[in-house]
């Protein structure tokens, strides 16, 4: 240990009292900071899971008009071999699982009413294995007239519907009513086909519950005579962290005139949630660095002015000025390390605590369940904090050490 | 060892001009100097201006036969450590380190390892008597106590010249007698200078050379056989 650095931790021990509450404006400051960054953590995976587990997997194959624009509930710009396109895909090394699905809008009738919706056809085999359907088919099945709910059947020859929940109230059906569903096939024409609603679902938003059914790709085909095309293909990797790099390549195996994106440049809704947290995250950020900043710039300065004879005898004896704000430079290192693993410590602790209680949060704006609170452990953001805290003592100290550095010693000698 | 040429250093306390003015002296290497004179006389200003604490209006400080006090504050910075050793007359030891520490302060700042500086510490404390006290804070150690530890402080990296302001004016008479004695001591020994500013009858007394100020003035030189 230099010197500078021995004399600067006998300094910060010196006056305990003072240095416990600047020590606690430091652990306060980042406790704040690590339990957000922990609940953001949270938020952007439960985001994140929500977007990839309700169908869009980490990569989505289309073909590239359906990529650009409007054309995504027709198949006119699907992936004309859908099929024999997923089946190749599953052979491809990085790839678990390749979900087909075709996208078609039209009518459902009980009758008397119809109302339009938004249909995505599935396999439900292999979409029950990866993705959150059979969630969101429990929970539909506490609403009302939910019960009894369960996931389509994967035969080929039943002919079954799961409606949004909201759907389902509009057209006052519950789980075992007939319904005709009405759309137009891949030519234009208009057909139709009788479905046993199995079950209710719950998307999490009342827009989606309001518009969406799922059917099977079997119940489909007969209902939009898609031939094999597929309007999107859901895929499923070995390795989710390497979905950005892997769609182009995908895109590539899977043949002409289709192209790849990444879950994360789909998901609209979690990119913005993710830019406002990061807007929220960083303004309080900003505003607990300031606060830190001022509460130890007051604190090292009253310290330097304590001291002043004792700079002058330093200065006097051959500490050079620049020296002296190493000095004062140290013991803001020392405080803001001490405060920081302090503060991390503790928010681990806390972090623990509070996960243990299984508290549950109210649904998130435009969602219509909560979710538990689970504040993860996030160490780039714990390290962040560290090294923030770091600069901004080094920030706090550098006044007092400029102003102890510029002294002259005869006065300061002369300070009482 | 030291000249001091026609130093003039001049400030406002009260109202009133104080400092000193234009003067001149000269300290050889192996001698004990006293700058003699009552309160507000010039003794500090004169011995902050020959140690490099501050800078002369006019005139200039020699040590050594260089003349350091235009020298650019950093350079006159290593010139303290290297040449110059100080005593104050409130001790003015670091209260955070012990007694030992504390000597071994200018040391370590001489670039000195850690096992040298304080080796060469606790012979200096042996030297004022100490050895039973190397790792007392100031605070567990008496005024004469303390001063000794900054007797070592200024000792200890082997200095030129020392600069000592009213050393014995904290201390009782028991006390202040074998401080005098010790400087005089390593006087002769090491070749040792001393320029101690005092009014205490019994350090002018033991001076080899004494300089009397007033008002800002040298009015008298009295040297000793």
């Amino acid at each position: 240990m230099t010197l500078l650095a021995r004399l600067a931790w006998r300094n910060v021990r010196r006056n305990r009292r003072r240095t416990g509450l600047t020590l606690l404006v430091i652990i306060a400051g980042t406790m704040a900071l690590c339990l957000s960054g922990g609940f953001m953590a949270q938020t952007f995976q439960g985001l994140a899971d929500a977007a990839i587990r309700g169908g869009l997997g980490h990569v989505q194959l289309m073909h590239p008009k359906a990529l650009e624009g409007d054309e995504g509930q027709s198949l006119e710009f699907a992936v004309p071999d859908g099929e024999a396109v997923a089946a190749k895909l599953r052979q491809d090394p990085a790839v678990l699982e390749v979900l087909p699905r075709i996208l078609f809008m039209g009518l459902l009738s009980n009758g008397p009413k119809s109302v339009a919706f938004l249909g995505t056809a599935v396999d439900p085999a292999r979409e029950a294995k990866h993705m959150a359907v059979l969630d969101q088919v429990k929970d539909g099945a506490k609403g009302k007239g939910g019960e009894g709910s369960r996931w389509l059947s994967p035969d080929p020859a039943a002919r079954e519907v799961l409606l949004g929940a909201g759907l389902a109230r509009s057209l006052g059906v519950a789980v075992g009513g007939s319904l005709t569903l009405m759309s137009t096939t891949k030519d234009g024409a208009l057909n139709a086909v009788d479905v046993e609603v199995v079950g209710l679902q719950d998307f999490g938003f009342k827009e989606l519950n309001d518009r969406f059914l799922s059917v099977s790709l079997a119940t489909a085909e007969l209902l939009v005579d898609a031939g094999g095309a597929r309007s999107r293909l859901s895929v499923v990797l070995k390795d989710p962290s390497k979905a950005k790099a892997e769609a182009p390549r995908l895109a590539q195996v899977a043949g002409a005139n289709v192209a790849g994106s990444p879950w994360m440049d789909l998901a609209s809704f979690y990119q913005q949630v993710k830019l406002l947290y990061l807007a929220i995250f960083g303004f309080m950020g900003l505003v607990l660095f300031l606060v830190v900043l001022l509460a130890t710039a007051n604190t090292l300065l009253m310290s330097v002015m304590e001291r002043l004879r004792e700079f002058g005898t330093l200065r006097a004896v051959g500490l050079q000025p620049g020296q002296l704000l190493a000095l004062l430079q140290w013991e803001g290192a020392i405080l803001g390390a001490l405060g920081s693993f302090l503060g991390i410590v503790l928010t681990l602790l806390l972090r623990a605590g509070v996960n243990a209680l299984h508290l549950q949060l109210p649904p998130p704006p435009g969602t219509s369940h909560g979710y538990e609170l689970n504040i993860h452990a996030v160490p780039m953001v714990y390290l962040g904090v560290f090294l923030g805290l770091q600069l901004t003592l080094q920030l706090s100290a550098l006044f007092p050490g400029l102003k102890a550095a510029r002294l002259r010693i005869v006065e300061a000698l002369r300070h009482v | 060892m030291l000249d001091i040429r026609n130093i003039t250093r001049a400030y406002e306390l009260g109202g009133e001009k104080a400092g000193v003015f234009g003067i001149s002296l000269s300290v050889a290497a192996g001698k004990l100097a006293v700058l003699a004179g009552p309160s507000g006389s010039g003794k500090t200003t004169l011995l902050q201006l020959a140690g490099l604490l501050d800078s002369p209006d006019e005139g200039e400080v020699r040590l050594e036969g260089e003349a350091v006090s235009a020298l650019p504050e950093r350079q006159r910075c290593d010139l303290r450590l290297r040449k110059l050793g100080f005593v104050f007359q409130a001790f003015n030891l670091v209260p955070v380190l012990d007694a030992v520490e504390n000597v071994m302060l200018p040391l370590q700042l001489q670039g000195r390892s850690d096992s040298e500086a304080r080796k060469l510490a606790a012979a200096a404390l042996d030297r004022v008597g100490l050895t039973d006290r190397l790792h007392h804070l100031p605070g567990q150690l008496s005024g004469g106590q303390q001063q000794r530890v900054a007797i070592a402080r200024a000792l200890a990296p082997e200095p030129k010249l020392v600069l000592a302001d009213e050393p014995t004016a904290s201390l009782d008479h028991a006390h202040g007698g074998p401080l005098m004695a010790l400087m005089k001591a390593l006087c002769a020994e090491r070749g040792l200078s001393f320029l101690v500013a005092s009014h205490d009858p019994s350090v002018i007394a033991t001076a080899d050379v004494v300089f009397r100020l007033s008002d800002g003035l040298l009015t008298g030189t009295e040297v000793r056989p």
